[in-house]
């Protein structure tokens, strides 16, 4: 899976959560790395923040519409408005998760997406 | 009420003395005391006159022409005398009787004549009245200060009949009147836009509050640098408008075509119409100061939801990062080894501090916009603090990039060290996220003049949009970053930074180019040399 996030500290307690967990875990800082990573790893799944430089989250949403495969995309943000949630959604997000989060909810959901038990 | 039944004051007195003069003139009940019904009565009594004369005068032949016979000589002989007093007296007291109609309706046309003259000068007082009740009331009904001003134009040319009009406001500083509304009846009539105030007829008005009616030219002992378009109007009238003792400007009615001469009663009812008129003015004025205002509130009102907003999604970032550490540590403490859990625990606490420093930093930045200081300058060498701040910075990604350029000799500054490392951390922070991955990060300070030193943080990244140059310290929102170029970061590190800048007594700027990198400089004062 792509971890996507501005916040080291973030990725590092993600990447701990996940891999723990068994997943394969990839990173990217800002949202033209994680585009690049998406095409070039394809992911399954993949957990992006918005608030990021040079290109941001719903930057990333918007390219991945026009992708063959499609990874499954998690939105998370500090921002919880409903205009948020519902853009979110409509760029094809699967789930809208806001910090802060629980990580064993995320593990949880990310587990629900993927069909795993 | 005081008037004598020869000199009638009231409307109700001159109405009671036509009906007695009527009644005394035999006009008759029905018909309205008129000049019409005097002629008609006056026709009467010289008809019944001749009338009469004729007959007294036919009998008198008649008896003297067809006298009988000598028998009844001497018995009209007699009867002569008798007859002769009958009709002296007759014609004696006809002519009384036809003398006191006359002197009646003599009277009695004085008398509809000064009613006619009361009643006209009732009726154009009255005239006068409503129309200035009108126009009084016209001028409230709106708040909008051309309407206002418009409205009082229309009204005053109405009521007293001049063929143009102008208005003249003070301006701000008190030393000019403007021009803001004209209406005249020429096409080619232009007012003139500006005077100083005691200058020509409307400056001296404005100069002395005092209003002012010039037919023909303007006296040059009075009225000095009078305009020539001032000079050649036939007859103006000019007043102050003053309203709770402030002057706001002048009214100016003037007739140009020679029809109209200006009199002092003219002036006096366009004063009385000006006081309501500078209400109304002042009013309408008041209104678009409150206008401003609320539309000021409004905006305030707008920045502090954005504000709100952006501190708690800044809020919410270490947060996670606490939580999520937190709840990993309960939840998979089995599955992770030793180095991991202190990774955990110093991340809880490195982010505990982060999010301690950003609530200090908005109580600073909003005490600082307050007006108060809470910064405790000091004198600090400020390569110093740029390496105790680069300590703290160890451990960040990047950091190794940072390179620190100070004077040897150290470079001595005016300011609060905490906040200083705050400036200087979150300048930093900012080059490492958002100022590319590669290229080093410089800090740089050097003496700039007598009064101030000079610090900058520069980096290799994407650089800065100029548009976004100018917004980047005022406001606090998330520039779009959906081109590809540095976005500058989520709003709050640059506001405060700035906040703490300017509480030094410094300022702040960036010079950047997109592609080429950015650099933020600010300044911090010097120390003052010890006596």
């Amino acid at each position: 899976m792509l971890i996507v996030d501005d916040e080291p500290d973030i990725l590092l307690m993600l990447r701990v959560n996940f891999e723990t967990e068994g997943y394969e875990t990839i990173f990217a800082s800002d949202g033209q790395t994680a585009l690049e990573r998406i095409a070039e790893d394809k992911p399954d799944v993949v957990l992006l923040d918005i608030m990021m430089p040079i290109l941001d989250g719903w930057g990333v949403l918007e390219r991945c519409r026009e992708l063959d495969h499609r990874p499954l995309i998690i939105v998370l943000s500090a921002k919880a408005g409903h205009d948020d949630i519902e853009r979110a959604h409509k760029l094809g997000a699967y789930e809208y998760v806001t910090k802060p989060f629980d990580p064993d909810q995320l593990v949880k959901i990310v587990g629900e997406a993927l069909g795993r038990p | 009420m005081a008037g004598s039944g020869d000199h009638p004051d009231t409307p109700a007195e001159v109405r009671r003395a036509i009906q007695e003069q009527a009644r005394i003139a035999g006009l008759r009940k029905f018909d309205k005391p008129s000049l019409e019904a005097i002629d008609k009565r006056r026709n009467q009594l010289w008809t019944a006159a001749t009338v009469v004369t004729i007959a007294v005068a036919t009998a008198f032949a008649v008896f003297a022409y067809l006298a009988p016979s000598d028998t009844d000589v001497d018995a009209i002989q007699q009867l002569f005398p008798w007859l002769r007093a009958v009709m002296v007296g007759t014609v004696a007291v006809f002519f009384l009787y036809l003398v006191e109609k006359e002197l009646a309706l003599r009277k009695l046309t004085k008398l509809l004549l000064d009613e006619r003259v009361l009643t006209s000068a009732l009726s154009n007082r009255l005239r006068e009245l409503t129309a200035l009740t009108d126009a009084a009331k016209a001028i409230n009904s709106t708040l909008d200060l051309n309407d206002v001003l418009g409205i009082i134009l229309s009204s005053s040319l109405g009521l007293l009949g001049g063929t143009e009009g102008s208005i003249m406001l003070v301006d701000e500083e008190g030393e000019y009147l403007d021009t803001y509304c004209y209406r005249g009846s020429a096409d080619r009539y232009e007012p003139e836009p500006r005077i100083r105030i005691g200058q020509g007829i409307a400056g001296y008005v404005a100069a002395n509050r005092e209003p002012v009616v010039v037919t023909g030219k303007p006296d040059p002992k009075k009225f000095k640098d009078v305009p020539p378009k001032e000079a050649a109007i036939h007859s103006a009238m000019c007043v102050p408008l003053v309203s709770r003792g402030r002057l706001l400007g002048v009214l100016n009615i003037n007739d140009t075509e020679g029809g109209r001469d200006f009199t002092d009663y003219d002036l006096r009812t366009l004063k009385l119409f000006a006081d309501h008129a500078a209400v109304a003015i002042a009013n309408a004025r008041l209104y678009e100061k409150e206008k401003e205002h609320v539309a000021k509130l409004m905006e305030v009102d707008q920045l502090k939801s954005e504000f709100v907003a952006t501190v708690s999604h800044e809020l919410k970032t270490p947060l996670t990062s606490i939580i999520g550490a937190a709840q990993t540590l309960r939840r998979a403490k089995s599955r992770l080894d030793e180095g991991a859990r202190e990774e955990f625990l110093a991340m809880i606490e490195r982010q505990g501090h982060r999010l301690l420093r950003l609530i200090e930093d908005i109580l600073f930045a909003s005490k600082i916009e307050a007006g108060e200081s809470p910064l405790k300058l000091e004198p600090v060498d400020v390569g110093a603090i740029a390496e105790e701040t680069l300590r703290t910075l160890a451990t960040r990604k990047g950091a190794e990039r940072i390179i620190l350029d100070f004077p040897e000799a150290g470079l001595q500054a005016m300011a609060d060290p905490g906040a200083l490392q705050q400036i200087l951390l979150n300048l930093l922070d900012n080059a490492l996220k958002y100022g590319g991955d590669t290229g080093p990060v410089v800090v740089t300070g050097e003496v700039r003049d007598e009064e101030f030193v000079e610090v900058c943080v520069s980096d290799r990244g994407p650089g800065i949009a100029p548009e976004d140059q100018e917004v980047i310290f005022d406001r606090f929102r998330q520039v779009d970053s959906s081109r590809k170029r540095r976005s500058v970061g989520v709003g709050l590190g640059l506001y405060i930074v700035r906040n703490l800048v300017e509480g030094h007594g410094g300022r702040i700027r960036v010079e950047s180019e997109l592609g080429q990198g950015s650099r933020f400089c600010f300044t911090l004062p010097r120390p003052r040399p010890e006596f």
